[in-house]
């Protein structure tokens, strides 16, 4: 067992480089098991990373985007959510909770195949029309405080707007998370207040409404999307 | 700009994978060549540094790293991987007078190359008052991929006086980095 010293020098070691092959891949198991180590080594890099900036950039090869694109290609189709949409549309408006599950099961599945690490992620919503194509696949990340959106649809209606809704997973109540402007938003800070609401949601859903979001908080009957909101971490976990 | 488009390729967003590239794909190119002195491999290693990139995207946490930290990160520790596993060093060329470095204009954002100038500010000073041997020993390993038998080599002393110059010059520096960041906020 090291003491806190020998892990700051051991972790020093590390980033800097100076470890011969076989200490270097014996700390990386060790790191694996050490969260506190992990941490030392996150310091020292932001502590060296000063360094880089001594160093001259170089262009790459034109040809280096082009094969990272092929590599990436074959994984975007396996895990791209459209496309199992499409696969299992028959059946999956009926049973939307086992339809979100399966969607999450299958990212960590396919997912895990190409990369071991369990994504940071912790809440999903695909958002689906009553047509039953996606709209919106919403993902809480950085730790809850940022809430992504990824549109597959999105145009903002003439003189309304649209709002996100959250149904309490807890009482059932639908309570309003946020209200869209015009222009295509893709990423939320979240406050404490609106992640709790996400936390405990089990639903999300998008309704149009007056301009500015319902006066009544209240969703109006014309739902554009809604989607079952699965808590990332906890499905992982048990897959 | 860099955490969003991390953000996006944790979604699969291949636009956003691509914009990250143009950003970021020449420094890190650079990190990969000075380690391992040739362009070939530096372009193989971002391939690889990129694929990782993407499939770790969702892995990345703001709260707790830059995006340009732990992308470099990423670059220089394949890098370094490379070099050890196939227990060479690089054919070195003379860095300064390479024309591969031929005046690219940095790709990173005011703002990144900013945060970058002002850690490397702080390091430097930090380096700069320490012990010649182990601010050498810093610049070679960190930049240039040397292993503790390589700078015992390049700088004339034994193995295990290099392993006290690094542990001894660590703590140092640590507790240097510390007063500077203190320093920083006071400011």
């Amino acid at each position: 067992m090291l003491n806190e010293s020998e892990l700051q020098e051991a972790a020093f070691e590390y980033v800097v480089g100076t470890l011969p092959a076989d200490e270097r891949a014996e700390f990386e198991a060790h790191m694996a098991r050490t969260p506190k180590l992990a941490q030392i080594v996150q310091q020292w890099e932001e502590k060296l990373v000063g360094l880089t900036y001594e160093v001259k950039p170089v262009s790459p090869d034109p040809n280096t985007l082009r094969k990272i694109k092929a590599r990436i290609a074959p994984e975007i189709q396996r895990v791209s959510k459209p496309n199992l949409l499409d696969r299992i549309l028959p059946w999956k408006w009926a049973t939307s909770v086992a339809f979100a599950l399966f969607l999450v099961v299958s990212m960590v599945h396919f997912s895990g195949i190409q990369n071991p690490t369990k994504p940071n992620a912790d809440y999903l919503a695909v958002l689906l029309d009553q047509t039953e194509q996606p709209v919106l696949t919403a993902l809480t990340a950085t730790e809850g405080s940022t809430l992504w959106l990824k549109w597959e649809k999105w145009s903002a209606p003439e003189n309304r707007s649209l709002q996100l809704w959250a149904k309490s997973r807890r009482d059932g109540e639908i309570r309003p998370l946020l209200v869209f402007g015009q222009q295509q938003l893709n990423e939320i800070t979240l406050d404490e207040a609106t992640l709790r609401l996400i936390q405990d949601s089990s639903h999300l859903i998008i309704t149009e409404e007056e301009v500015g979001g319902s006066a009544i908080d209240e969703p109006s009957d014309v739902v554009i999307a809604t989607g079952v909101c699965i808590r990332l971490k906890e499905t992982q976990g048990k897959v | 700009m860099l955490e969003y488009l991390l953000g996006r390729c944790a979604l699969n967003d291949q636009a956003a994978l691509e914009r990250l590239y143009d950003m970021t794909s020449s420094y890190l190119n650079g990190v990969a060549y000075r380690v391992l002195g040739s362009t070939d491999e530096s372009n193989d290693v971002l391939q690889e540094a990129f694929i990782q990139i993407w499939q770790n995207a969702s892995t990345y946490a703001a709260s707790k790293t830059k995006p340009l930290t732990w992308m470099s990160s990423i670059v220089r520790y394949r890098a370094i991987d490379k070099l050890r596993s196939e227990s060479r060093h690089q054919n070195r060329p003379d860095h300064d007078e390479d024309e591969i470095l031929n005046n690219v204009a940095s790709p990173n954002s005011e703002e990144d190359n900013y945060l970058l100038y002002r850690l490397n500010e702080q390091l430097r000073k930090c380096l700069d008052g320490m012990n010649e041997k182990f601010r050498k020993s810093v610049e070679l390993a960190y930049l240039q991929g040397f292993s503790r038998e390589e700078l015992a080599q390049v700088l004339d002393a034994n193995l295990n006086t290099v392993k006290s110059w690094l542990r001894r010059g660590s703590a140092t520096l640590k507790q240097c980095m510390e007063g500077q960041e203190e320093n920083s906020h006071v400011e």
